[in-house]
């Protein structure tokens, strides 16, 4: 039986590699970033059950690195792919580490003497911490080895980096190789599964809500980041100048989304995690005001509902059906006002926050026309991938043996990504059993 | 559905609205007035004939463009009060002008035919031609300084600015002593059909001269020579005085010096959101001085507090005040690119209208004048 290649290692991507696996199959799990984990790795808590994100995850990802059955090509893109359903040839490009997987065991004593460490904004924290030029993606990272950013690296740019390099004398395996190269490979697959997530919309563009001018003004990403005890606070919500808590908050909802010049789309889990960040900080500190400002609140999952009026009875979170039109900053204190239309008086009204959170739009990746591009497959209107039947065939793109899972095929959120990743990984195994042959293991 | 409502609902896609309120939360003028950008959009849509156009608060609207920049739905509001308003002007209705009706009385009697101006007095030492391909259209700056006598903003030094500047580059313009008004204010005013009149006898008149290129010094008239002629089929390419000083220093015909002095840059609504022209009067400002923005600037920039003279109240007070406490923050002079936010910054600024704010020590200054000023003595 054929192999199967997995595009995208977050939590869709490695649900459809483990089911396979399981099933005998050998999968390729292909992710563009050094780590498996994707986005769920980064929240803190997930709604409405409130569990640990990374509890969750961090398992299934260190089944990924275990399994007999499953391959990981991480630092590697998808770059073409030839042939047909039961009997493709994927071309994939992996992008040099230079460090020996074989022989890392991501230790960190590189990272401690890079001469560029704390200089460059981490990926994965947003910016809000720094790195080294030679970094472990963050603190769970699936493979555990580090990787040197080649875009920022001394020795890599300059071709010198002062005297000798730290980090090649600091590493006591040897797992250091500058002379590491790209390389191109051919996997021989019978059926591909893309699940390659969403981007961010950065709100920078959206003048009224000042993001990136107003060091208060977070996006909900970077709050999933500060409220976690593994984030670069330490799980403590801070408010600049002031390193205290908030007093007040403000969550503003649909920023760049249902928005007919942005995304026109709903992001269909907006509500439900803004819920769960304003009792995550009621839980923090019971005594901050949490506003959470919506358009509509749009809670029809299994028990959503009811975590809706948990967090507005029991913790006392106010829901305020309004899009305010700005935020303002005192430029001496830095705390911000936000302005809006209250929906019962119809005046505008305005309310002092600490902070204020922006649910900011997830969108379609940067690079999915390319990816569509490479795999011969169609995007629909708002660039999320285009399945064959969206009633009937909801996994299936526009060419035979190329499956959707995930956000990047419509927006979503964990469990419908899981759900959808086995029934790709289902709809994927079909495939291999219509060519016929035994399955490994 | 009338024609009118048509227009008034669709072109302007406000039956997009989904009343979020964004709106109003932006308004400057729902800070201080009771005024909803939202609630106005809402009675047209569920009045079919626009019997609303009859309150007085269409009126209240700065058309500053706020709104419609941060509008989820695209709503186009201030073309939609412009459409409502000429509704009303057909009643029969108006806003109360500020100047008592001074200025759009002005700006009527010259959609006259048989009008002799004596606007080009003021030329006298300068280069300017009688014919030619380029044109400075000086607008309302000779009738400004009669106004506002009391105030002396001199905002004929921006017209003679403007001509100097050109003329340290090589350039002798038209100014056509046959000029009116570009009809801005009766066009926001709801006068529809005295705007078109003013706008039949400029473009006619550009014709004749043979005119290509306009060139003005006036954020108001150059959105309105920019965008509302091209609707009465005007073809000209019209730039603002910073577009045009802009090329012609990129091009070393015009040569500054710096000011060394530390300014601030007001967006005028017509230049910035109404026509996206943020970048050219900075790149101009940062050869002569030292740029620094305010808070509000840009997209975000605030409004001068007026619009077509009609709005000027306690609220518009606050509004300049606030204004002008921000730019004095940023720097010791105010360039303004546009001579009416010039006047009523300067109208603020010497009646100190809100009792307890205190007003920074500030020039404001119009941009080709301080262009003007620091231009590099003899031509290049």
């Amino acid at each position: 039986m054929k192999d199967v290649l997995v595009i995208g290692g977050g939590v869709a991507g490695i649900q459809a590699a483990l089911d396979l696996a399981e099933k005998g199959v050998k999968v390729h799990l292909v992710e563009r970033t050094p780590s498996i984990g994707g986005r769920m790795a980064q929240l803190d808590k997930t709604f409405p059950t409130m569990d640990c994100s990374i509890c969750i995850l961090a398992p299934k990802m260190a089944d990924c690195a275990d399994h007999p059955n499953i391959i990981m090509h991480t630092c590697s893109e998808v770059a073409g792919l030839q042939g047909e359903a039961g009997d493709f040839r994927a071309t994939v490009l992996k992008h040099a580490r230079h460090v020996d997987a074989s022989k890392c065991t991501g230790c960190g004593k590189c990272a401690e003497v890079c001469r560029l460490k704390g200089r460059i904004p981490n990926e994965f924290d947003f910016g809000l911490r720094k790195r080294g030029a030679i970094y472990l993606p963050f603190l769970q990272a699936v493979p555990r080895v580090m990787n040197i950013d080649s875009k920022k690296c001394i020795f890599l740019t300059k071709g010198k980096c002062g005297e000798k390099q730290l980090c090649k004398e600091a590493c006591e395996r040897g797992a250091i190789d500058f002379d590491q190269k790209d390389e191109t490979v051919t996997l021989d697959v019978g059926a591909v599964i893309v699940a390659t997530g969403f981007d961010l919309f950065d709100p920078s563009g959206m003048f009224e809500y000042g993001y990136g001018r107003f060091q208060n003004v977070r996006t909900a990403m970077e709050y999933e980041r500060l409220i976690c005890a593994s984030g670069p606070t330490g799980g403590h919500l801070e408010v600049e100048p002031t390193k205290e808590h908030p007093g007040s908050m403000a969550f503003i909802q649909c920023v760049g989304a249902r928005d007919l010049r942005l995304s026109p789309f709903c992001c269909s889990v907006c509500c439900m995690y803004a819920t769960k960040e304003a009792v995550l900080v009621k839980e923090h500190y019971p005594d901050t005001d949490c506003t959470i400002f919506n358009v509509d609140m749009r809670a029809l999952g299994k028990g959503f509902e009811e975590f809706v009026e948990r967090a507005r009875d029991e913790y006392g979170v106010r829901f305020l059906r309004a899009r305010p039109g700005q935020v303002t900053e005192d430029p001496a204190t830095k705390r911000l006002t936000v302005w809006y239309e209250d929906p019962a008086s119809g005046k505008v009204t305005s309310m002092e926050a600490d902070m204020v959170v922006l649910a900011t739009a997830l969108v379609p990746g940067a690079g999915v026309a390319q990816l569509a591009k490479a795999l011969g497959i169609e995007l629909d209107e708002s660039a999320f991938f285009k399945v064959r039947d969206p009633l009937m065939s909801p996994v299936e793109s526009t060419r035979p043996g190329v499956f959707i899972a995930g956000y990047c095929e419509t927006p979503k959120d964990i469990p419908e990504s899981v759900a959808q990743a086995s029934g790709a990984a289902a709809r994927a195994f079909e495939v291999l059993k219509r060519k016929g042959g035994a399955a490994h293991a | 559905m009338s024609a009118e409502k048509e227009a008034a609902v669709k072109s302007t896609k406000a039956y997009y609205c989904v009343e979020c309120g964004k709106c109003t939360g932006i308004c400057p003028v729902s800070r201080g007035l009771e005024y909803s950008p939202r609630r106005m959009v809402k009675r047209a849509l569920e009045d079919p004939e626009l019997e609303f156009v009859r309150d007085s608060q269409i009126w209240n609207c700065l058309t500053c463009k706020l709104c419609s920049g941060v509008c989820p739905s695209g709503v186009d509001y201030i073309d939609f009060i412009r459409i409502v308003r000429s509704r009303a002007h057909a009643q029969g209705l108006s806003g109360s002008c500020s100047q008592g009706g001074q200025l759009s009385t002005m700006a009527r009697m010259m959609a006259s035919d048989r009008l002799a101006q004596g606007r080009n007095f003021w030329t006298e030492g300068l280069e300017v031609a009688e014919k030619g391909e380029l044109m400075y259209f000086v607008g309302c700056l000779p009738y400004f300084d009669t106004v506002f006598e009391d105030l002396r903003p001199d905002t004929l030094d921006i017209a003679r600015s403007t001509v100097k500047v050109l003329n340290a580059a090589g350039i002798r313009p038209v100014v056509s002593p046959a000029e009116r008004c570009c009809g801005h204010d009766l066009l926001w005013s709801g006068d529809v059909e005295s705007y078109r009149a003013l706008a039949r006898q400029n473009i006619r008149e550009m014709k004749r001269l043979g005119v290509k290129t306009v060139v003005t010094s006036c954020a108001e008239c150059y959105r309105t020579l920019s965008r509302d002629y091209k609707e009465m089929g005007a073809d000209l390419e019209v730039k603002h005085i910073s577009q045009l000083a802009g090329e012609l220093l990129d091009q070393g015909k015009l040569k500054v010096k710096s000011s060394g002095k530390k300014v601030t840059l007001h967006d005028a609504c017509r230049l910035g959101r109404h026509t996206g022209v943020y970048d050219p009067p900075r790149e101009v400002l940062r050869k002569v001085a030292e740029l620094v923005e305010m808070p509000r600037s840009g997209p975000a920039a605030s409004c001068c507090g007026v619009g077509a003279f009609l709005t000027c109240g306690a609220h518009s007070k606050r509004i300049q005040v606030e204004r002008l406490i921000e730019a004095g923050a940023a720097a010791p002079v105010l360039v303004t690119e546009c001579p009416k936010c010039q006047i009523h910054f300067k109208c603020a600024l010497r009646d100190k209208p809100v009792p307890g704010a205190k007003l920074p020590e500030l020039e404001i200054i119009d941009l080709s004048s301080f262009l003007a000023r620091n231009l590099e003595a003899g031509k290049p």
